[in-house]
């Protein structure tokens, strides 16, 4: 299920999971995924092990992780991470987590963390 | 980087699960490297563009790959260099193929170099033609019926067999013991599960099938043997064509519980 707006990957595989996402939660996985790509250009999305959408460059970055009415974001290298929005849960050696829940998210704060991610890439 | 995976589902009566096209472009070029680890299933690799280099960590060997190959089946992970631009090719076969390929017996770990396809072929599709019309048209029953009867249960014609003459055939046939090629099917029954690693959910244990592990340290250790690395460290390498390979194979051929 795919927004009118959705760009697809050159990835058949990556198109195959996308394919797949229900009605309810396809345009907000989108929206996620649009901010990401956006703000993190040299990342590639690939799928690892049965269905985990990841974003990495020579490593793996941030995994998607879909639940119920939410997309969990989870940066796997998020201690390093400076959460000035707060948004970033978790207390492990290295995972933070952001959860979001509907399509009006705080999408500086994940840019923000993309950023981030790819400086310290 | 600009990477792009392409796929062709083939029939099952083709003899091929899937063909693909791997092409990855950057600018300036770069050097990559992909983890391989341990699969049931057998993989035919042509390089149309660019060069292959594989090696062992264990073994402290590398090699060029030939520019069609065929990978038998593996018992450790190896490391598959390139520098970009890479166009390649590839067929993923079924275990079965193992039954059915022409040389007389298969060893494991190895590359064999094949010729399999033009190397001029144009697109996937054509590969695709090209690589049935080979598997089809090459191939040559090893035993008078199959060893395996789905997944890898043992067919019945084999209970006369006495346990060496059954390790003999499975050696000629997969080039693997039926031990090994359980090992293999049993870290695979985890890595297709769709873990979570999100710190708020169970931990690595959770999802550590029971029925097939004693425990986590015998999970561990099975884990660490076959892919040189922790499950978290093996989930956060990226690995281009693995990665592709296995979610691929994953969705479509569901490991099977024996």
């Amino acid at each position: 299920m795919e927004s009118m707006n959705t760009k697809y990957s050159k990835n058949d595989v990556v198109n195959d999971y996308l394919n797949t996402l229900n009605a309810e939660i396809a345009p907000l996985f989108f929206e996620v995924r649009a901010c990401i790509l956006a703000a993190g250009p040299s990342f590639s999305e690939s799928i690892k092990w049965k269905n985990c959408l990841v974003y990495g460059t020579t490593k793996n970055h941030i995994q998607t992780v879909v639940g119920k009415g939410k997309i969990s974001l989870i940066f796997l290298n998020g201690v390093t991470l400076e959460d000035q929005y707060g948004l970033l849960e978790g207390d492990g050696n290295k995972a933070r987590t952001m959860r979001i829940h509907s399509t009006d998210f705080n999408r500086e704060a994940l840019s923000d963390y993309v950023k981030q991610t790819v400086v310290t890439s | 980087m600009d990477i792009s995976f392409y796929k062709q589902q083939m029939d099952a009566v083709t003899g091929a699960f899937f063909c693909w096209e791997l092409l990855i472009e950057a600018e300036p070029p770069a050097a990559l490297a992909d983890l391989l680890i341990p699969e049931l299933f057998f993989d035919f690799f042509f390089v149309h563009t660019g060069e292959l280099r594989g090696s062992e960590q264990k073994s402290r060997t590398e090699w060029i790959l030939p520019r069609q190959s065929f990978k038998t089946l593996h018992t450790r992970a190896l490391t598959l260099s390139f520098a970009t631009p890479l166009r390649l090719f590839g067929a993923r076969l079924p275990l079965q193929f193992g039954e059915l390929f022409w040389a007389e017996s298969l060893a494991a770990n190895t590359f064999l170099a094949q010729d399999w396809v033009d190397p001029d072929v144009a697109d996937l599709a054509a590969f695709a033609d090209q690589v049935v019309a080979v598997v089809n048209g090459r191939a040559t029953p090893k035993n008078p019926y199959p060893l395996l009867s789905g997944g890898l249960k043992e067919s019945t014609w084999l209970s006369s067999y006495s346990p060496r003459h059954k390790r003999r055939l499975y050696k000629a046939t997969f080039g693997l013991s039926r031990q090994e090629l359980q090992r293999i099917d049993n870290v695979h029954a985890f890595l297709a599960q769709n873990c979570n690693f999100d710190s708020a959910n169970p931990r690595l244990i959770g999802y550590v099938n029971a029925e097939l592990f004693y425990d986590q340290p015998h999970f561990n250790h099975a884990f660490k043997k076959m892919v040189g690395s922790t499950p978290l460290e093996y989930f956060e390498a990226s690995s281009v064509l693995q990665d592709n390979l296995m979610a691929v194979s994953y969705n479509v051929f569901p490991v099977q519980d024996d």
